[in-house]
């Protein structure tokens, strides 16, 4: 389910730039992290997440990041160039971070080509228990054409996921998906090992399209640009 | 240092020696051992051990007894090996020939005595004297057998800190655990193994020696600890304090009692290690341990099914006659045959012996015979058997012959016998093969650790408590804020308080230095505590001693902090609850280190449809305007 992309290079920066745990043993894993996007407007993010303290003393999460980053092509116009990208910072807003009837402090905060939510979480977790929190914010990620959106959502962390779940929900159809989910919207699940970073992908369409097997974008404009090309030869030869 | 490395190699020497001499003693006339070698490192990778492991085996054929042996056939089974045989030591005087089939040109004497079952190599030697060896060698399939990335032996090392900081002289102390694999055993079809070993433990600022150049002062090792085997140090040579070597040997593993599968060694290293050009942190290597190890059966499973040889014997043929026979004519000749062994320390079962008579004038014409008798009998040295006689009825005088077919018994003392033994790969620098290389993690940044002390105070009040925390920064750069998280327990409650943090050792809470302070904050305490509590400390300044006690001059240095409060218990209260305290950020000493999870998310434009949609647009308007013009 889950994929290991060669472009998950161009985000993986903002891992490496992250210093690992210095431990001997793993402190505290995201033992379930769920993810829920909803495309309508501007992307409403939700992440569950569940941290659970692997030691035998109890643990204080005390500050925790998120590092939201967009990598978009150069454009001329609204025109993309193909092949160029440069990164930038996410907007963010209407965060929350809270736990049940628990707010968390948090914060937005830019810094040069990405956005950094901040939160503190100075609540013990118990040897072997877990911490529930959630984490809901607006954000322009999505990345919208005339007749097609897409988004494609990076993931990763600097310990592990042991379980990882993201659906995207839209009121548009969805026509592609990549890895290829398993309902009408697409719910992926997975695993991610500290380090690494995984991309989910999914393009809805106001037309009543199938799932296809490569984005509908393409099989869209392309089928039309290819019959019109057809229709003017046969008419220029009639003539 | 290096003399005794010397002396080392000198008493290695002399134990193998003595090993072998064991060996000799009491092995086989004909000696056919399966020796396989484990070449196994593991190496610590911050959260455990990973393992590499390569097996080698050796099938060596020895005459080892006084007796000259011939016609040496050895059947063996190796299913799980990488390619063929090859041929590595040779001093037999007739040469050794490996076959993967049994060639039809060896005789029925052999073919009918040598039980093939399961034999996939063949080894022949002609001729081998007394003190001649063939050894050939074979690589075990690892892969194949799923054992590449195992071994027999686990390793467990822990450490009484989680890291040092970088550039000073600080002392850790070393659980190391070794324990059978019983899933290891098991896979290899060794239900209870018996294992003696021994280890070696070197410390190593050697970058060759699996140590680390950035030690500026690697050992003593000292305070030992053992639960098997006889620990004692010595001088290795790769530390740059004596002694840094420790050795514990004659230590016995097996799976007959619960405890008896692993040995706990603890012992304390002294070090100081020079930050590595100014890194953040790493893991870093501080030394090895050799284990030198023996123990019956083998890996692969590789068996010697069988085995043909022969030594010195002597046939004797006696003939009579002529007698009468029943027709009056003198044409009765008697003939037997006896059979002795001639060898001085080998016993022979006589499987079979033929009489025939032929013509004197052509051998291959049989006037009588062949008559076979199949005593199965030992023949001890000097021992003979004679066959009863057979008649021969011809007129002139015929030729009577023998043979006879016997084979070296199965047996320790005079005969062949096979062993399987696997044993670590030998090193002849530090004895072993088996490596474990291990690392502990220096931090050459900032090192935050925080001390916490509850004492009574009993001029404040009835059942007050001071409760100091001192935060040390004790590495060797400034950290960034440091957050100190601490709870009250149950039937507590905070004693002459006055929230302002700044007032130093004026009251029931403070902080020194004040200036220091940069905030504060409540949470939800855990159950068995009704406050919790967090500090924002401005970022310390590195160079404290880690003594836990904030000195005066580390205190106007910033690098180390008090924070003080007084607590007064009602009712039951638990003082040792009170025993928990933790820190942010990371680089910490204290395990309960939260580490500052970090998310990466966001997302990454792939979608050119405007691009098309354009493309599309003028194609369509090209097409019309065309369309129209040449209309």
């Amino acid at each position: 389910m889950m994929r290991l992309s060669v472009s998950a290079l161009l985000l993986v920066f903002l891992l490496t730039s992250v210093l690992p745990t210095v431990s001997a043993q793993k402190v505290e894993e995201i033992s379930d992290f769920r993810i829920n996007v909803e495309l309508n407007g501007n992307a409403h993010i939700r992440y569950d997440i569940t941290i659970k303290n692997l030691i035998d003393n109890p643990v204080v999460p005390g500050i925790g990041e998120i590092r939201l980053q967009k990598v978009r092509p150069l454009k001329v116009g609204i025109l993309p160039i193909p092949f160029t990208e440069r990164r930038m910072p996410v907007k963010v807003e209407n965060l929350k971070v809270y736990s049940r009837d628990k707010v968390f402090k948090s914060s937005v905060v830019e810094k040069g080509d990405y956005t950094a939510i901040i939160y503190e979480i100075w609540y013990p977790v118990e040897p072997g228990k877990t911490l529930n929190f959630t984490v809901e914010y607006d954000a322009d990620i999505v990345d919208s054409g005339l007749l097609f959106k897409t988004v494609t959502i990076p993931v990763g962390t600097d310990i592990d996921i042991k379980k990882l779940e993201i659906t995207v929900n839209s009121d548009w159809n969805l026509c592609y998906a990549d890895p290829k989910p398993s309902g009408s919207n697409p719910t992926w699940q997975g695993s991610i090992p500290k380090g690494g970073i995984a991309f989910y992908t999914a393009e809805f369409s106001v037309l009543p399209l199938p799932i296809l097997p490569v984005r509908g974008y393409i099989v869209f404009w392309g089928s039309l640009l290819v019959i019109i090309v057809i229709l003017a030869i046969i008419g220029l030869r009639r003539k | 240092m290096r003399g005794w490395r010397s002396g080392g190699i000198g008493l290695s020497a002399l134990i193998i020696a003595l090993i072998i001499t064991i060996i000799n003693t009491s092995a086989a006339p004909l000696d056919v051992s399966i020796e396989e070698r484990i070449n196994t490192t593991a190496e610590y990778d911050g959260t455990g051990f990973s393992y590499t492991t390569d097996v080698t085996g050796f099938i060596n054929i020895t005459n080892t007894g006084s007796d000259d042996i011939y016609g040496v056939w050895v059947a063996v089974d190796l299913d799980n090996i990488v390619s063929t045989p090859s041929k590595v030591f040779d001093n037999s005087s007739s040469g050794a020939y490996l076959y993967t089939s049994l060639p039809a040109a060896v005789p029925d004497s052999v073919k009918k005595n040598l039980n093939t079952t399961g034999a996939d190599y063949f080894i022949r030697i002609p001729h081998l004297r007394p003190k001649e060896k063939v050894s050939y060698f074979y690589d075990v399939d690892d892969s194949a057998l799923g054992i590449a990335n195992s071994a027999p032996f686990l390793i467990d090392e822990k450490y009484n800190v989680t890291k040092i900081p970088a550039n000073k002289d600080v002392a850790w102390t070393v659980y190391f655990n070794i324990s059978l694999s019983t899933s290891f055993f098991s896979n290899i079809g060794i239900a209870n193994p018996s294992v003696n070993m021994n280890i070696y433990k070197y410390l190593s600022n050697d970058p060759k020696y699996y140590g680390s150049g950035n030690w500026t002062s690697l050992g003593p090792i000292s305070v030992l600890s053992n639960n098997k085997g006889t620990a004692s140090t010595a001088n290795g040579g790769w530390g740059t304090v004596d002694p840094d070597e420790l050795d514990v040997t004659g230590i016995k593993l097996n799976t007959t009692a619960p405890t008896n599968d692993e040995v706990n060694i603890t012992f304390e290293v002294q070090g100081k290690n020079n930050g590595g050009n100014g890194a953040v942190y790493y893991l870093d290597k501080f030394g090895f341990a050799a284990l030198e190890f023996t123990f019956d059966g083998n890996v692969s499973g590789a068996k010697v099914v069988d085995v043909f040889a022969y030594g010195n014997a002597s046939i004797a043929v006696n003939k009579s006659g002529p007698f009468k026979g029943n027709n009056g004519e003198w044409t009765i000749w008697k003939g037997n045959a006896t059979v002795k062994n001639t060898a001085s320390g080998l016993t022979y079962v006589l499987r079979n012996v033929t009489l025939y008579a032929t013509s004197t004038g052509s051998f291959t014409n049989i006037i009588a015979g062949p008559t076979e008798e199949k005593p199965n009998q030992k023949l001890q040295p000097s021992s003979s058997y004679k066959t009863s006689d057979i008649a021969v009825n011809y007129t002139s005088v015929p030729v009577i012959w023998a043979n006879a077919t016997f084979k070296l018994i199965k047996d320790t003392g005079q005969g062949w016998y096979a062993n399987s033994t696997t044993v670590n790969e030998y090193n002849a620098t530090y004895n072993s093969r088996y490596v474990v290389i291990e690392k502990i993690y220096v931090i050459g940044s900032y090192l935050i650790k925080v001390t916490k002390y509850v004492q009574a105070n009993a001029s404040a009040g009835n059942n007050v408590f001071d409760v100091k925390l001192v935060v040390e920064n004790l590495g060797g750069q400034t950290s960034p804020y440091v957050y100190v998280y601490d709870m009250i327990p149950e039937n507590f409650s905070e004693y002459d308080w006055n929230n302002n943090w700044m007032d130093a050792r004026n009251d029931g809470n403070w902080i020194d230095k004040p200036q220091m302070y940069a905030g504060n904050g409540t949470g939800t305490p855990m159950n068995g505590y009704d406050k919790a509590y967090y500090w924002r400390l401005d970022p310390l300044a590195g160079g404290a001693n880690g003594d836990g006690q904030a000195s005066p001059t580390e205190i106007q240095n910033n690098q180390s902090v008090i924070i003080f409060y007084q607590m007064q218990g009602s009712g039951e209260f638990r003082v040792l609850d009170a025993f928990l305290v933790g820190i942010d950020p990371m680089l910490s000493m204290n395990e309960q280190t939260s580490p500052k999870i970090t998310v990466v998310s966001g997302s990454a434009a792939s979608s050119y449809e405007s691009v098309m949609a354009l493309l599309t647009g003028i194609a369509g308007l090209v097409a019309v305007v065309t369309y129209r013009k040449r209309s």
